[in-house]
């Protein structure tokens, strides 16, 4: 199947189906029921009606329903929810703003967000530029900073993007 | 060419029998002014065929090849030309009111003055089409490439563009009131003087589109991309921008009354006034500052707070009281800083905060957040990472949850836990 006629094509787990095991796609994957495992396609959506559980590696995550376990993408797109004991791991990660007020455009449970490159590698470089006095080092980062560590996961465990983008970033603006 | 069945024919044997016709003699017949209403011409090769005027109502030609046919001022009212080739075609003045051109090629087609209301245009390809005048009013152009296309003056109301290419389209003075454009592409577009009253722009990229004098006045702009865009003298009154983006925009003039302008969503925007009258005369000028916290307006009342750039903070002890607003540029280093149940704290593009705890208030970061002891941020109502943001820290979050929102481009490592794991 060539490029084309795989992103013509779609995987649909439906509204009222649970799928359990390892799925692996080259389609774009549409999530309406559960899907309790593994999965690697080119992208993923999750609907509102829609759970994925387990892991996660894809090129592209879009999810308005609910998400839980270790989500290894380049680009996240999130309202719903995300569970308790996630992490999420993006080159890019986009979450809007609510609409209504009051109401959340997504609920997160405790979880790990790793997004870009590392902020705390840039804060290392510029302060060791700009100041002599000492600044802390990557090591002394909070866990939150500190990858797979971070998380607390029993099932953590790096992905094909895992932790590599932890380079230096440019200034802000 | 195929043959054609026409209702003279129709008429005469009363069955609707097919009579072969050449090129030859249908341009005969259309030269002679005869009705060749629901012919049917499917797949005929018509390229350069003389048809001006031609009286074909409902035709069938689907697939049709049409290249750089004579149609001016053609009724082809309800014709079917779905897929057909029409590049180069002069369709000035024709009659396409319900046509279904659903995929046709109208690249580089003259059809100004032609009439397409209602017509099916999805996913068609007019690009480089002079529609100048053009009648569009409910037409369907979801998807359709209008790139670099002319159409100034063109009536476009309650037409449906959703996902429509115009990118570099000329449409100075045309009508898009009610139109539907969310998620169309109009970067680089000449929208001067141009109506799109109660429009949805919704995420519609406009970057470097010439709008001055546009009127936007109620239009859904959400998630708009006007960056770099010319908007001097344009009617934004009463628009939805919730999350529209004006970096760098030029907005001299701009009739902005009812408006809340976010300070990251007028970054670098350049304005020698702004007009904030509720009629959009001119008569309440104001200035509008570049800057994170640049509003036109600020509430009155409201206690503002703000530490420059190039100022240095180290173990300090902040409080600020319910309703301040509350803007750092500068370098904060081991301060605690308590913020009131509606108190907005900003970290502007130039400012950092290291080994700092921030508790409650409503949190915008446009520069850096890092921390080293945990929760760095504690109860905050919300918590909203720009583009240009960085985060790492532990969010603590309230009983209530926190309201997040990040933004393409902006980088975390964040740790989210729940009030009960303190």
């Amino acid at each position: 199947m060539n490029s084309n006629e795989a992103m013509d094509k779609r995987t649909t787990v439906e509204e009222g189906t649970t799928f359990k095991g390892t799925m692996s796609s080259t389609c774009p994957v549409m999530v309406r029921g559960t899907i309790d495992g593994e999965i690697e396609a080119p992208s993923l959506d999750v609907a509102e009606t829609g759970t994925v559980v387990g892991n996660v590696r894809v090129e592209s995550i879009r999810s308005s329903g609910v998400l839980a376990g270790t989500v290894d993408a380049d680009d996240v797109y999130l309202s719903g929810s995300v569970r308790s004991d996630t992490v999420i791991r993006a080159k890019s990660l986009e979450v809007k703003l609510q609409r209504e007020r009051g109401k959340l455009e997504v609920s997160f449970g405790d979880c790990v967000l790793e997004v870009g490159d590392d902020p705390a590698v840039e804060a290392s470089d510029t302060s060791a530029q700009s100041k002599s006095e000492a600044k802390p080092s990557v090591s002394e980062a909070p866990a939150a900073m500190q990858g797979d560590d971070a998380s607390g996961d029993p099932k953590k465990g790096k992905g094909k993007r895992g932790n590599s983008r932890s380079t230096s970033i440019p200034p802000a603006g | 060419m195929s043959g054609a069945t026409t209702e003279a024919d129709k008429r005469s044997n009363g069955k609707g029998t097919r009579t072969p016709m050449n090129r030859a003699d249908l341009e005969a017949s259309v030269r002679r002014g005869d009705k060749l209403e629901r012919a049917q011409l499917e797949g005929a090769d018509l390229a350069g065929a003389k048809l001006e005027r031609a009286k074909l109502r409902r035709a069938q030609l689907e697939g049709a090849n049409l290249e750089g046919a004579d149609l001016s001022r053609a009724d082809l009212s309800g014709a079917t030309l779905r897929e057909a080739f029409l590049s180069g075609a002069k369709l000035a003045g024709a009659k396409l009111g319900k046509a279904d051109l659903d995929g046709a090629n109208l690249s580089g087609a003259d059809l100004s003055g032609a009439d397409l209301s209602r017509a099916n245009l999805e996913g068609a390809n007019l690009e480089g089409a002079n529609l100048s005048g053009a009648k569009l009013r409910y037409a369907q152009l979801d998807a359709a490439n209008l790139g670099e296309a002319d159409l100034g003056g063109a009536n476009l109301s309650h037409a449906d563009l959703v996902e429509a290419a115009l990118e570099g389209a000329k449409a100075r003075g045309a009508d898009f009131s009610r139109a539907d454009l969310r998620n169309a592409d109009l970067s680089e577009a000449d929208l001067s003087e141009a109506n799109f009253e109660e429009a949805s722009l919704e995420s519609a990229n406009c970057k470097g589109a010439r709008c001055s004098k546009a009127n936007f006045h109620d239009a859904d702009l959400s998630d708009a991309n006007f960056g770099g865009a010319d908007l001097e003298q344009a009617d934004l009154r009463s628009a939805i921008i919730d999350g529209t983006l004006f970096e760098q925009a030029k907005l001299t003039g701009a009739r902005l009354h009812g408006l809340e302008l976010e300070a990251e969503q007028i970054d670098s925007a350049e304005a020698e006034w702004i007009d904030r009258s509720s009629g959009g005369d001119g008569s309440d000028r104001r200035s509008l500052r570049p800057g994170p916290l640049a509003r036109p307006e600020d509430e009155e009342g409201t206690p503002r707070r703000f530490f420059g750039a190039g100022d240095v903070m180290r173990n300090a002890e902040l409080e600020f009281g319910d309703g301040a607003k509350v803007q750092i540029e500068s370098r904060f280093e081991r301060c605690t800083i308590r913020l009131g149940k509606n108190t907005e704290l900003i970290v502007g593009e130039k400012g950092t905060l290291e080994d700092c705890t921030i508790t409650g208030g409503r949190l915008r970061i446009l520069g850096r957040f890092l921390e080293r002891r945990s929760p760095g941020l504690i109860g905050p109502s919300q918590l909203h990472v720009s583009a240009r943001g960085a985060v790492a820290a532990t969010v603590q979050q309230p009983e209530s949850a926190t309201h997040f929102a990040f933004e393409k481009g902006c980088r975390l490592r964040v740790r989210i836990t729940q009030p009960s794991q303190g």
